[in-house]
């Protein structure tokens, strides 16, 4: 079997940057090929030269032994090559069927037709085994069943080529496993599967080989049997990890917040629970579990139903996330960028945003002394930029997220809500983050962490509480007899109740 | 240097000197030219003595005939050409001017790269730099085109020209930040010029008084725009249109359409000339802009102003009362229409229903040749006040230079989008680049 793509030599330079410097990637025909790499490793610039959205400055793409010319898009899709990017693209006004045959329908005597398009639609639906109407509008999908409707594409053009960027980020551990029996029936199919994940457990599972890259160049190609998680990280930083998760343990404090009977809408119902001085609580579930909805309501960004709140053991009416500012509490959320930051703004003017009150009457910001604290927290947290007036959006993810953390550090949060700290960061940046939370742990703040990945809450947690359909199904100490099974089990247990 | 930069650069560098080698030939055949003039005038003044004498039955003989002059193709071009020396010259220099520029800024980037400092991607700073150039050529070219332009008299002209502007556009720069749009300026400050008269003719109240219930009623305006933006959830663009019918049609109706003339002293002192200088407008003025500049970069509404442009979430998310900060920068919008009525008003010693028509359109203009995002979240009161002068002194170049109004508007429409062209480009590189 020989090999079916070969990239040799690639280079891509943007200004002032070499994105690529003679990059090699190579992949065989009904192989599963993880890319690994950190962010800005250059990963995501090499599967777009190869899916025609750039265009290469050096080197030589093969298939099949035969050179390709890949000038656009519409090349790519022509030599069988589909890219499935993490934020999916579909049209979410259009049916299933319509999205799947986009600017391709059936056609008789010059009009739709719809049947035979709708009944094409269902037998690639039916082949991927997953249960969806080819009439239903893809707006109402989640995102599992959009992932599968641009898998159905995919295969409705014959690809040959199938490039996965970040698939399972937002699924839930079953619709993972559909996804991979997916994976692996295409696999079957001799069609190439280049597959690029953070996650590296999922990669040792699904995977055949592996290229890593590192600051736009190969590091290593290794076979997937062969290998071990931390080796393949060892590559992928360029330096030996002691600790993926440098948990420390403090004595833990008094009790610092009590959340009782907190309902709001139908996504949070009577969820009671505490957090201690200098503990980590974490809280699991599945995707919807209305984890990030409670903690919402709590800050105050949602209107509640019922349900008190008690920081310090006093009674606090939060109204909106002010309310919750002033009574010490800080959210960083899942997504830094639609609701974490002003991207458009400065680095050092995010991090001050919510703590303005420090810097002198409304009338009067003093821009030294806020100059001071910003360039303290970019020193303390070590955050990359070449200026405070760096513009959020420039910096990379990690850095964006130190930039959250440095905004609720300084508005003196004592309660800090952290959702999905961890998501779509690199390998290094989430150790610094785990370094930062365990910095503000040592300094007897009380921290609530969301968290999708399983190793994060085992790790981190001090306790654990686990979510279902809105109600808190579990409460555990996390103290070693604790397993990701016993998780799933409670996070799956309102499931099994409703079924 | 990027190799279509260079390029670029070697292009503009080489039509610059050809140019500049056809505006001094150009020049160099000025004697030439005017004798080719002169004698083709001297022929055709005598050919018309002679018909005139035919017509009037005289004798022609003692007119004296020079010799014939037919002006050959080259002669005729020579002339031509002699005429266009200004222009060669002028853009003849712009083009060096450009090619300098650009060699210089890729010279310093160099120089930067090769210190090891990453490049500073996006920053409004260079922003400013690039329109302030444009204006200082701008201006440049308009002192080498008429004789006219560089004196105090002119200088005046362009400063009463653009009065009405300057304060409106400081205004509009805060709602284009917080990612709105007010349309009803030109309206509100109808409105309000109306109703100073009338609180001063009819109702009979003092200047002072009806100056700040003037600029009061125009800051309710603002307030009522904001409202409807936020506690009912209106586009701004809608919002503000309403506001904008409603407030000329209001206009229209409180004096049956007639115009109100002669003011109290008072109130036309605000625009008398002290020494030839309209000195308390100009003061007035300096006093918005100082507002609206220091309003946007010392205070938390401005600062939150920003944040609630750039994104309403994470402004909420962060402690800001996002409505609140909506409802100040409208009224702050309506604040400035109301100090432009009292100016405009006490200007023209008038007020009349269809004042200020279309006023909303040359302030949004003038924001964002500014370089202020259309979208929210960024921009700076420094290009705001660049984008001013910019359209200000382009209509009263083309003024002076006689180009009569519609190519003088076909000019600013074509500015507008190459003032965004260029902002667009400048975005997007900044983004590939990160």
């Amino acid at each position: 079997m020989g090999e079916y793509l070969q990239m040799r030599g690639i280079v891509k330079r943007f200004p002032g940057v070499l994105a690529l410097d003679q990059v090699s990637l190579s992949v065989n025909q009904g192989e599963v090929h993880a890319l690994l790499g950190e962010n800005g490793a250059g990963k995501s610039t090499l599967v777009k030269i190869l899916s025609g959205a750039y265009g290469k400055d050096e080197g030589e793409i093969l298939l099949d032994d035969q050179e390709a010319q890949i000038r656009d898009s519409h090349d790519a899709q022509n030599l069988g090559i589909s890219i499935i990017y993490q934020e999916l693209n579909l049209v979410d006004e259009l049916s299933v069927a319509e999205n799947i045959f986009l600017g391709r329908p059936f056609m008789k005597r010059g009009a739709v037709d719809w049947g035979r398009m709708f009944l094409e639609a269902k037998k690639l639906l039916d082949r991927l085994n997953v249960d969806i109407s080819p009439r239903e509008r893809v707006g109402r999908l989640g995102v599992a069943h959009k992932q599968m409707v641009e898998l159905a594409k995919a295969l409705s053009m014959q690809s040959r080529i199938l490039i996965l960027d970040e698939p399972t980020a937002p699924l839930t551990r079953r619709e993972i496993e559909t996804l991979f029996s997916v994976i692996r029936m295409l696999k079957s199919q001799q069609v190439a599967v280049i597959y690029i994940s953070h996650r590296l457990e999922e990669v040792l599972e699904i995977c055949d080989r592996a290229t890593i890259m590192r600051d736009g160049r190969n590091v290593a190609v290794l076979d997937v049997a062969d290998t071990s998680l931390d080796e393949i990280i060892r590559h992928m930083v360029g330096r030996e990890l002691k600790e993926k998760f440098p948990k420390i343990h403090v004595p833990l404090g008094k009790e610092l917040l009590k959340v009782e009977g907190l309902s709001a809408g139908k996504q949070v119902k009577n969820v009671c629970f505490t957090v201690r001085e200098a503990e980590i609580l974490g809280i699991a579930g599945l995707v919807g579990a209305g984890r990030t909805e409670t903690v919402r309501a709590l800050f105050g960004m949602d209107r509640k139903d019922a349900g008190e709140v008690l920081v310090d053991g006093r009674k606090i009416t939060i109204r909106n996330p002010l309310d919750a500012i002033r009574a010490g509490i800080g959210f960083a959320t899942e997504d830094r960028k639609s609701e974490g930051l002003v991207l458009t703004m400065g680095m050092g003017m995010n991090i001050t945003l919510s703590s303005l009150d420090q810097f002198g009457p409304p009338l009067k910001i003093n821009l030294q002394k806020e100059q001071k604290a910003i360039l303290e927290y970019i020193k303390r947290l070590s955050i990359k930029t070449p200026s405070p007036l760096q513009r959020a959006r420039n910096l990379s993810g990690g850095n964006q997220q130190k930039v959250v953390l440095a905004k609720w550090l300084l508005s003196r949060s004592r309660i800090i809500i952290l959702d999905e700290p961890t998501r779509g960061i690199d390998v290094g940046a989430k150790i610094e983050v785990y370094h930062i939370i365990n910095e503000l742990v040592r300094q007897g703040a009380a921290i609530v962490m969301i968290s999708s990945e399983m190793p994060e809450i085992l790790s981190m947690s001090d306790r654990v509480l686990v979510m279902c359909q809105g109600r808190v199904t579990g409460l555990f100490d996390n103290d070693g007899t604790l397993t990701q099974e016993k998780i799933l089990t409670y996070a799956t247990m309102g499931d099994k109740q409703s079924a | 240097m990027k190799k279509s930069m260079k390029i670029a650069v070697i292009i503009c560098l080489a039509l610059g000197l050809m140019m500049l080698g056809f505006g001094i030939y150009a020049g160099s055949l000025g004697a030439t030219s005017q004798a080719l003039k002169d004698s083709a005038a001297a022929y055709n003044r005598a050919m018309a003595q002679v018909k005139a004498a035919e017509v009037l039955g005289k004798d022609t003989a003692d007119i004296e005939i020079p010799e014939e002059v037919v002006l050959t193709p080259q002669e005729n071009r020579l002339i031509r050409l002699h005429d266009m020396k200004d222009f060669f010259l002028i853009v003849g220099i712009d083009l060096l001017v450009v090619a300098a520029g650009a060699f210089f800024l890729s010279l310093h980037r160099k120089r930067q790269r090769d210190k090891g400092q990453e490049l500073r991607k996006v920053s409004s700073g260079n922003n400013i730099l690039g329109i302030l150039i444009a204006f200082i050529v701008l201006c440049f070219n308009l002192a080498l085109a008429s004789d006219a332009f560089l004196t105090m008299n002119n200088f005046l002209n362009v400063f009463q020209q653009i009065s009405i502007n300057f304060v409106v556009a400081i205004g509009m720069t805060y709602v284009i930040i917080s990612g709105g749009i007010d349309l009803s300026v030109g309206s509100n400050i109808a409105l309000s010029g109306l109703l100073m008269a009338i609180m001063m003719k009819y109702w009979g109240l003092s200047v002072p008084l009806t100056i700040l219930l003037g600029i009061l009623f125009s800051v309710a305006i603002g307030v009522i725009n904001g409202v409807m933006i936020t506690y009912l959830s209106l586009p701004p663009f809608i919002a503000t249109l309403g506001m904008m019918y409603l407030a000329r049609g209001a206009a229209y109706t409180v004096t049956g359409g007639q115009p109100l003339y002669t003011f109290p002293k008072g109130f036309t002192d605000v625009s008398s000339r002290v020494a030839g200088i309209p000195l308390y407008g100009i003061l007035i003025m300096l006093a918005i802009l100082l507002i609206g500049w220091y309003g946007l970069k010392y205070t938390r509404p401005g600062r939150f102003t920003f944040a609630v442009g750039g994104n309403e979430n994470c402004a909420r998310l962060s402690g800001i009362d996002v409505n609140r900060t909506k409802v100040f920068v409208y009224a702050f919008s309506g604040f400035c229409c109301g100090v432009a009525a009292l100016l405009l008003a006490s200007r023209l010693d008038s007020a009349v229903p269809t004042n200020a028509d279309g006023q909303e359109m040359d302030a949004i203009a003038a924001v964002v040749i500014g370089g202020t995002s259309m979208k929210g979240g960024e921009g700076s009161m420094l290009g705001t006040v660049i984008g001013i002068l910019i359209i200000g002194v382009i209509s009263n170049g083309l003024n002076l230079l006689g180009v009569p109004q519609g190519p003088q508007k076909m000019i600013k429409g074509a500015l507008i989008v190459i003032a965004v062209i260029i902002d667009v480009m400048r975005r997007r590189s900044a983004e590939s680049a990160g």
